[in-house]
This record gives structure tokens, sequence and C-alpha cells, in this order.
């Protein structure tokens, strides 16, 4: 177990490191000006002589690729990732900056999906094959395929606009409130938004690990034994399930960070997600190549933390890689 | 070469209407949160994205402009029709042989630290923006102009040109940069009629009354929220958490259907400095577009007032390069008109007939066929390719869309060359200078006479208003070049773009200028609420 844990996370390292040199490259090599993100901004003037030099010169464009991404590994790694084009700020001070907000979503968009999409999973489990299981499975399949921002949308103009019961967009008011109860009134509409969608996914995988657990010959000689339904439905239906889950956090980890743009941007929420699509348009290189490499990294460590957090939670996975 | 040198090819991406309506005038707005005393005298307007920096010295895009010129203040101002106007310089006057501007200062302008704003900060300025090793602002090149620039005493200021320089003026627009201050000064310290309060990144930025100005503005507090989407602005309008917002063609036609929020919302509309085009590359003589009956053809092929309507009549057609609302434009120089028919004949009489029947022109055994390029970024920009694409088959004429992305466009379009016909939006400067766009010195790499203009009466007369100061002499000046331009059809001007912003009827004192509400004097200065209860 410890000689596969140490494979994989070597093996996680270099895919991070291939994935930041790749994104490194593509920038350089892609077509146009590596001075774009002065000129659009210049609305296409171009930019004169001196200046450009002056511009290469700090930015240090005139070493060959492989100079030029060292360097930015070796400033990386101790903490420097590079000044924005489009700002001039640190690299780091943007993404900490956003960091916040984006983590105040996508955590309370993940728990509220969580808590409403298990227990009705799980319940979905027990019916299963029924009407009503089928009617609802089909209704979770129209809401996960939904246009997230048509739902958005339609949330904010009925609930925003015409009975006024939450803010339309924003994070904080203007007027400088920012207590709990003032934060949570602003978050619940954007964190409904993205959860509405999560729920769909996880309400479907949670009501099919359950109901596989439940329909298995475990479950058979279980009920043979004369245990009861309640205690059947925990052990072979739910706790397998939770299980799963864990398989999840490869997915779940980097979306907590890499921000949801259209709801981020519907609803005016500073987070990172508007930050990278801004960074993006502006041909802001080292921001977006960071971003990049944070969100690989998360997702690498995602999997990563799936795969052995699976192995020590089920027994069957272990018993697989001894067999290996 | 007149202020505001940000302003270049436009941004296609912007198709003036949509994004102008909703991106570059600024919208305004009122909280939902704060007390009612907080909000009265405060305007929540809207914008969709944070400048990139507030400083002075690097202020290059457009929000960035904004707020410099907000915080800031400079030698001259300008007012609603873009005419220079007093405002730390009490006066200037030009040397006999126009090439010293003398200003004087008024004596009562200061910093927001209380520090007197005097020579020595215009000195300042001018040395911070032409030193290249100092990144790079949108008022770097029109500083450059001056030769040099000197504080005889604390409140007078000598810029020196080499050679007499109209559109000078215009450049001394710029915010100017305390000379006691470190640059980049985290503390914003500016001597512009606002004081900026806070920034929360991605969310707002609040500016205040600097009352201590001696033009103080009478509202308190500008908020302007930072809101990407342009339909949750125009919600946030409804719910009345914005006072102002520039609003698109379809939310124009929304809004006119719905007498509840005209009861409470006005709508005003203004053209922008902004015109887009089609620009006929003119290599010399074995290119396509060489002959002027053929660029005059395409002109008259491509009905212009049927593309206004496309676009509900938030645009207008134009004639020549030169803005309509600019004092040098020339109202007898009328576009030409729609008519296919003579099309055909210009382009026999050019030599080009449909000798195989199969629809398109040819001459001399080659095909009438181009490719026009832009560049990828909205709908309506498509939209306009394809109404071209299909009203130049109608005379006959191949064309194939080229579109490209932002950055392979710029390199292709200004660095390249590589094209037979461009279509884009362009940024007019205050000053109706053209030599940009037309004269043929500007025909090298990275310069923007994209159509390839080299002709000797165009680069003479652009050369001549350049050099003259008096006004009169100039128009005089640039009623030839327009009717010059118009002649010869360099490039067909497919429209000038209006932006319709709408806001809140008891907000008064709100003017428009092709700058937008915010951009000249007096702008958000003389907003007030309504005396019987300002906000709701």
């Amino acid at each position: 177990m410890l000689a596969y844990a140490l494979r994989r996370c070597l093996g996680a390292l270099l895919t991070v490191l291939a994935l930041s040199f790749v994104t490194f490259a593509v920038f350089a090599w892609l077509p146009g000006d590596p001075l774009a993100a002065f000129e659009s901004q210049r609305r296409g003037r171009a930019l004169d002589q001196a200046r450009r030099t002056a511009l290469v010169e700090e930015l240090g464009l005139a070493a060959p690729l492989p100079a030029r991404y060292l360097r930015w590994l070796d400033n990386a790694l101790r903490g420097d990732l590079g000044r924005s084009l489009r700002t001039q700020r640190q690299v780091t001070e943007e993404l900490s900056h956003r960091l916040g907000p984006t983590l105040e979503l996508s955590i309370a968009s993940t728990l509220l999906a969580l808590l409403a999409s298990l227990p009705l999973g799980w319940w979905l489990a027990r019916k299963r094959e029924s009407l009503l299981d089928r009617s609802a499975l089909v209704g979770l399949v129209a809401l996960y395929a939904l246009p997230i921002f048509w739902l958005a949308m339609l949330l904010q103009a009925l609930l925003a606009v015409h009975w006024s019961v939450v803010p339309l967009y924003g994070r904080l008011p203007a007027s400088g409130a920012s207590g709990l109860g003032t934060r949570l009134h602003h978050l619940a509409l954007p964190a409904a938004c993205l959860a509405l969608h999560q729920l769909a996914f996880y309400a479907r995988f949670a009501r099919n690990t359950a109901a596989e657990g439940l329909d298995s010959i475990q479950t058979l000689f279980a009920r043979a034994c004369g245990l009861t339904e309640a205690r059947i439905t925990w052990r072979h239906g739910i706790l397998p399930s939770l299980v799963a889950l864990i398989t999840l956090a490869g997915l779940v980890l980097p979306s907590l960070v890499s921000g949801a743009v259209l709801i981020e941007t519907l609803f005016a929420w500073p987070g990172l997600g508007r930050l990278f699509v801004v960074a993006i348009q502006a041909r802001d290189y080292p921001v977006v190549l960071a971003m990049t490499v944070v969100i690989g990294s998360l997702t690498v460590t995602g999997s990563l933390l799936a795969d052995l957090g699976g192995r020590l939670a089920d027994p069957r996975l272990r018993h697989q890689v001894s067999e290996r | 070469m007149a202020r505001r040198q940000a302003g270049r090819p436009a941004f296609l991406i912007v198709l003036a209407l949509s994004s102008l309506a909703g991106l570059l005038p600024a919208t305004g707005c009122n909280s939902a949160g704060g007390s009612k005393d907080d909000r009265a005298g405060t305007v929540r307007l809207a914008m969709p994205a944070d400048p990139a920096t507030l400083s002075f010295s690097r202020a290059h895009d457009f929000w960035s402009l904004v707020f410099t010129e907000l915080i800031g203040d400079a030698l001259v101002g300008l007012d609603a029709s873009l005419e220079p106007v007093p405002r730390i310089a009490t006066q200037w006057t030009w040397s006999e042989d126009h090439r010293q501007l003398t200003f004087e200062l008024r004596r009562d302008a200061l910093w927001h630290d209380g520090k007197p704003v005097t020579s020595a900060d215009v000195v300042h300025t001018w040395k911070v923006l032409t030193d290249p090793t100092h990144g790079n602002s949108a008022w770097s090149a029109a500083m450059s102009a001056a030769s040099r620039v000197s504080a005889p005493d604390r409140w007078t200021v000598v810029v020196d040109y080499d050679e007499p320089f109209a559109p000078a003026l215009g450049s001394w627009c710029v915010p100017l940069i305390p000379a006691h201050r470190p640059l980049d000064d985290p503390q914003l310290v500016g001597c512009g009629p606002w004081r900026f309060e806070s920034w929360d990144r991605g969310a707002r930025l609040v500016l205040e009354a600097n009352t201590e100005h001696y033009a103080a503005p009478r509202l308190r507090r500008l908020v302007f929220e930072i809101i990407p989407d342009r339909t949750t602005r125009y919600q946030a309008l409804k719910t009345g958490e914005l006072d102002m917002t520039g609003l698109t063609p379809e939310q124009v036609r929304t809004f006119r259907r719905n007498e509840d929020l005209q009861r409470r919302l006005a709508i005003t509309q203004y053209r922008i400095l902004y015109f887009f085009f089609v620009a006929w590359k003119d290599d010399g003589p074995g290119s396509l577009f060489h002959d002027p009956r053929v660029r005059r053809a395409m002109t008259m092929a491509i009905d212009r007032e049927e593309l206004t309507r496309l676009f509900d009549d938030l645009c207008e057609t134009g004639a020549t390069a030169f803005h309509p609302d600019g004092w040098a434009f020339d109202q007898t120089v009328e576009p030409w008109p729609y008519d296919p028919q003579r099309a055909r004949t210009l382009l026999a009489e050019a030599g080009w007939h449909d000798s195989d029947g199969d629809g398109v022109l040819d001459r001399d055994g080659k095909a009438f066929r181009f490719g026009l390029m832009y560049a990828l970024g909205s709908a309506e920009t498509e939209r306009i390719a394809a109404f071209v694409q299909q009203q130049l088959a109608a005379v006959g004429a191949e064309m194939t869309l080229d579109a490209n992305e932002w950055a392979v466009f710029l390199d292709r379009a200004r660095d390249k060359r590589d094209y037979d016909a461009l279509m884009m939006g362009w940024r007019l400067d205050v000053d109706p200078d053209v030599y940009d766009l037309f004269h043929s010195n500007q025909r090298t790499t990275g310069r923007a006479n994209y159509a390839q203009v080299a002709d000797a009466q165009i680069d003479a007369l652009i050369e001549e208003g350049r050099r003259t100061l008096d006004r009169q002499a100039r128009r005089a000046i640039y009623s030839r070049l327009q009717q010059r331009l118009h002649q010869i059809e360099p490039v067909t001007v497919l429209f000038y773009p209006s932006s319709p912003l709408a806001y809140d009827r008891r907000l008064e004192g709100l003017e428009t200028s092709p700058l937008g509400p915010l951009r000249f004097i007096p702008g958000a200065a003389a907003w007030h609420w309504a005396a019987d209860g300002g906000r709701p």
C-alpha cells in the first residue's frame, strides 16, 4: 500500500509539471503578439518601439522558452507566480483575494447539494424501480440537463426581482453591512442555483450505489438472518454509497476553487471563475497559468486522495491491489 | 493624436451596439442595501469588470481611464460637445509661431492631501508619461508630441513643440500626477472632484465627493457596482439597486413595452466616438480595390440604412471617418446612396463583367473574389459580415468570411497586412485628426492605415489640418478632406453606433457626450437628486 501511494504521488507530481509546461508552451506558441495583453487594452494601437523593448526586457520575453519556463518554475516553487500583465499586481495577491468568495460559494453549494441529495437518493433506492423512483430519475436527469444559467436567471427574476426575497447580485451590500445574516442572505440564491445542478448528479449517484448494495446477495443473506430493514438499509445501502462518494472527491476538490464561471458572472460574485475569464480575454498569461496549475494540481490531488481514501475505506479495493 | 489615445481601432468584440449599450457607458444605480440617509446623495452605477489599475501613470483600459479622470484633474477639460474648457489652467495662449503653448494655472487647486497643484506637477506628469521604462499609459503617445515642458514659475507652464500641432491641446486633458507622492501611490492622491474611497475587487468601487474641489460635485458618493452580466444589470435597474445602466437594443425594446418602468426610468441615447467600417486594401495597380470606382461600387452595393434597421436604429450611417457630432463634420458630404444598379455600372466601367455567366464578375480571366477579414467576438459582427456578403453577392462580387481570433486578427491586420478587405470598429479621438487612419506614412507595419491609402491630396490636407490652429481655417481644411475621402472612398462607413442609457427620472443634471455620461465637464459633478426626496 505504501509503495503504491508513493508511486501515485510521484505520478501526480509529474502530471502537474507536465501540465504547467504544456500551458506555458501553449501561451508562448499562440499566434499573435506576446504583448497582446497590453495591445488589446490599447484597442489595437501598436506599442512604440522603446516601450516594446522595455516591456520585453521587463517580462524577460527575449530568453528561449525552456529558460523562461525554468525561471517561472523556480519562482513558482518559491511562491512567486509573477505579476499579472493586466493589473501589474502579484498573481498570488490576485488569486488570494478571490479565493475566499469562491470557497464560500462552492462549499455552501456542495454542502447544500449533499444534504439534500443523499437522503433523496437513499429514499429512492428503497423505492427502486417503483413508478415514483422512475419518474424522480427522469426529473433528476431533466434538472441536470437544464442549462444552469437559464435556471439561475429564472430564479433571479422570480425571487429577486418579482418577490424581492433575496438580493439580485453581489456578495455584500454597498451599505457596508457584513454580518453573518447579510452574508447568508446574499449567498442563498447563487449557492442554491449551483446546488440544484449538483443535486441532480449526487442524488442519482447515491440512489444507484445504494440500490446496487440493496440488490446484492449480502442483503438477501442479511434479510434471511432476520436483520431489521433499517439496519439492512444502513449497512448495505447507505454505507457503501458513502464510501463510493469518496471516489467523487477527485471531481469535487478542483471544482471548489475553479469557481462557477456562469453563476459568478450572473450574480456578480467576485470569485476566481470570473478572474479566470477576464484573464483569458486579456491574454494575461501569468494569471491563466497560475490558475491552470492550481486547478490542475487540485484535480490530481483530488483523484489521488479519492484513490487512496477509497482503498483505506473499502477493503475490496485493497485486495485488488495486493492481488496485482 | 489628441486626447484619449486609448481609443484606437476599436475592439470589434465590442461591436458597438450591444456592448456599448452594456459595457462602455457607465451605469449608475442606487442601493437596495443601505439606510435611507446613506442612499440620498449616492448614485449607483455599474461596470462590467474591474479597471485594470487606478494608477495615473499606467491607466490604459477604458475603466482605468474613467477613474483616473474622476479622481484626477487636468489642465484642460472637455465639455459635452467636446470643446476644450479651462480646468486647472485658467487660460492658455499659443505663441505666434504656434510652437509654444503657455498655460496659467489656478491657485486654488489642491491635491487630496491638501498640497497645492503647481506647475512642477505638470512637468512631473509629462516626464513620467514619456518615460518608456515606466510601463505604458494611454496618454503616453499624446504626451510625446511635446518636445519640452518647463515651469518658469509656480503657476505657469510652457510647452514646446517641434512644429505647430493643432491636436496638442487635447493631450492636456491628461490627469495630473502629483510630484510630491510616489508613483503608484497606494493612497491614490489626485486633485479631481472625486476622492477614492474603496475598491473591493470584483465587487464594487466607491468614490466620494471632494468637497474642497473648486468645482465640487453635488452628490456625496458614486458607487460603481461590478456586474459583468448585462441581464443582471438590467434587472438591478428594475429592482432599484442601480440608478443608471446602459441597455442593449433588445433591452430597449422590452423597456419601451413596460409602462411601469417608464414611469420610474428615462432613456437617453448618445452617439459614441466610434465607427464601424470596411477598409478596402489598395496595394497598388494590381490589387482588386485599386480603382476608386470599385470601392465606391462596394459602398453603393451595401444597403447601410437596412443595416441600421437590423440594429433597431441604434446606429446611423455616415459618409467618412469624421464623427457626426464633431465640430469638423461637414454635413454636405453625404453617404453614397444604396444603388446596386449604379454599383454594377461602376464595376463594368472598371472592366468587371460576368463573361462566363456564373454569377460572379470577372476581368481578364480573374474572378471578383475576396475575403473579408474580421475578428471573432460578437454575434453582431457575424451578422454584419453575413449581411455584407449577401449584398455584395447581388452585384456579382463573391466575398468569403475570414473570421479570426483577436490576437490573430491584430497580427494579420496590423503587422502583416494579410487581407483583401477588413471590417472593424475604430474608437475615434476627440480631435478630428485622421492621420493614423489615412496618412500614407501610416501604411507601415504596426500602423493603422488599413486601407493602405496613399493619396498626395489627402496627405497634404491631413498635414495642413494638424498645423492649423485657427478653428475656422481648420474646419475648411477638414471639409475638403471629407470631400476627397468621399470621392476616393478608401473605406466604407457601415455605421456610427449610439448607446442607450436608462436612468432614474429623479436624477437631475444628467447629460451625455460622445464620451458617455461621465467623461466630460461637468459630468457626474452636476448630478443631484430631485429636491422632493431624492431616493425612493
